[in-house]
């Protein structure tokens, strides 16, 4: 009886350290903040630096969310034409933010959601982030396969490829395709930056310089990309990612709803932890879906809850 | 009655501009849009309002693809 006492404690030991006995999904502390700070909107891009979280809104609307302070403010961005809306949100450097302004337009943000500086772009633009002190964009391309994504500093005539993220030749019509290799952006307390592309359940992560790795991620459903075309509410492998000083990759993924759960509400309802290689460490299905990663550290997650609270959540 | 379609209204007012579109949305409004481009008589402004169709039809799925 002791020997098999013994053997079990060392064999739970063993499984301990080497993460096999966390894939299953957890049991997770979800502990309300502050908030809402945001009602049912459209979030089109969003900062995190240190504890300070920026989102953009579909209503041009700039939101500053301060963790610490449990504080949020919010400014309209302005002067923007009636027909204009913004989308993405990027920064090169403390108060120094930037979007675009349609497709056609970089525009320069204070803190105070006054447009300083409008610089017009030769081609249509979709989508915008930030790695260091530079501007990383996605230009509308009907041509793959080509790279994805290109920085330059803000205004400047040269970019380069940034990324080894290229566009997919994929069997469907030109928008469609379009659409499918639109590429998203999460955040980083580091220097690596997580991207996907809507349909696929993996990463790339970047450094400042643009030098990429990929890493598939176990144990987020994906859905065929015409199902995630034809889904009003698609179900997205994941939402949101964020990678913590130390390299923990925290991913928000839709998921399902659990039985009885409210599938209309907006976000995603399963959050993930990874090691850098990829590797899953922990997995919970959350009792309430949420919409963004607003920071995290190893240990904990601040999300952007689906009706706009501010909350905590541990594995 | 008259406070009925007053909470009707009412209703209607408060879905917020933003609300997400649906894809059928994004797809009608591409048939509508190379429609409006096909009757355009010359060939290249034709082509550059088709283009302009399928920009916007991105646009329109980028919201429920990536936004958040």
């Amino acid at each position: 009886m002791p020997r098999f006492l013994i053997r079990s404690v060392v064999l739970s030991a063993a499984l301990t350290m080497c993460g096999c006995a966390r894939h299953a999904d957890s049991a997770v502390s979800w502990a309300v903040r502050f908030g809402p700070v945001l009602g049912n909107e459209l979030i089109v891009g969003h900062v995190v630096a240190e504890r300070t979280a920026w989102l953009a809104t579909g209503g041009n609307a700039l939101v500053r969310i301060d963790l610490d302070a449990a504080h949020h403010t919010r400014v309209s961005l302005h002067p923007l034409s009636q027909d204009e809306h913004v989308w993405g949100l990027a920064s090169t450097g403390a108060g120094d933010m930037w979007t675009l302004a349609g497709r056609g337009t970089l525009a320069q943000l204070n803190e105070d959601g006054v447009v300083v500086r409008r610089i017009p772009l030769d081609e249509p633009h979709v989508g915008l982030f930030s790695a260091g002190r530079e501007l990383v964009f996605q230009v509308m391309d009907f041509k793959p396969p080509a790279f994805a994504l290109a920085a330059g500093p803000p205004g400047g005539a040269t970019r380069r490829p940034w990324s080894s993220m290229q566009t997919r030749n994929l069997p469907f019509n030109r928008g469609a395709v379009a659409a499918l290799n639109l590429v998203s952006c999460g955040t980083t307390a580091g220097a690596l930056t997580p991207c996907w592309f809507p349909d696929q359940a993996s990463l790339t992560l970047s450094d400042r310089s643009g030098a990429s790795r990929d890493i598939a991620l176990e144990g987020l459903p994906v859905v065929a990309p015409e199902v995630l075309l034809a889904a009003d509410n698609p179900r997205r492998p994941i939402r949101d990612a964020f990678v913590t000083k130390s390299h923990a990759v925290w991913v928000l993924g839709s998921g399902e709803a659990p039985a009885g759960g409210d599938s209309t509400r907006p976000g995603g309802w399963v959050l993930a932890k990874y090691d850098i290689e990829g590797r899953l460490f922990r997995r919970a299905r959350l009792p309430e879906p949420a919409r963004i990663v607003l920071g995290a550290t190893d240990d904990e997650c601040v999300l952007l809850a689906w009706d706009g609270r501010v909350v905590e959540v541990r594995l | 009655m008259r406070r009925w379609i007053l909470l009707g209204i009412l209703a209607i007012a408060a879905i917020p501009a933003t609300a997400l579109p649906t894809y059928a949305g994004c797809t009608t409004e591409l048939a509508d849009c190379y429609q409006r481009a096909a009757n355009i008589d010359s060939f290249w402004y034709r082509w550059a309002a088709g283009l302009d169709c399928e920009l916007d039809f991105v646009e329109c799925t980028r919201v429920k693809l990536i936004g958040g």
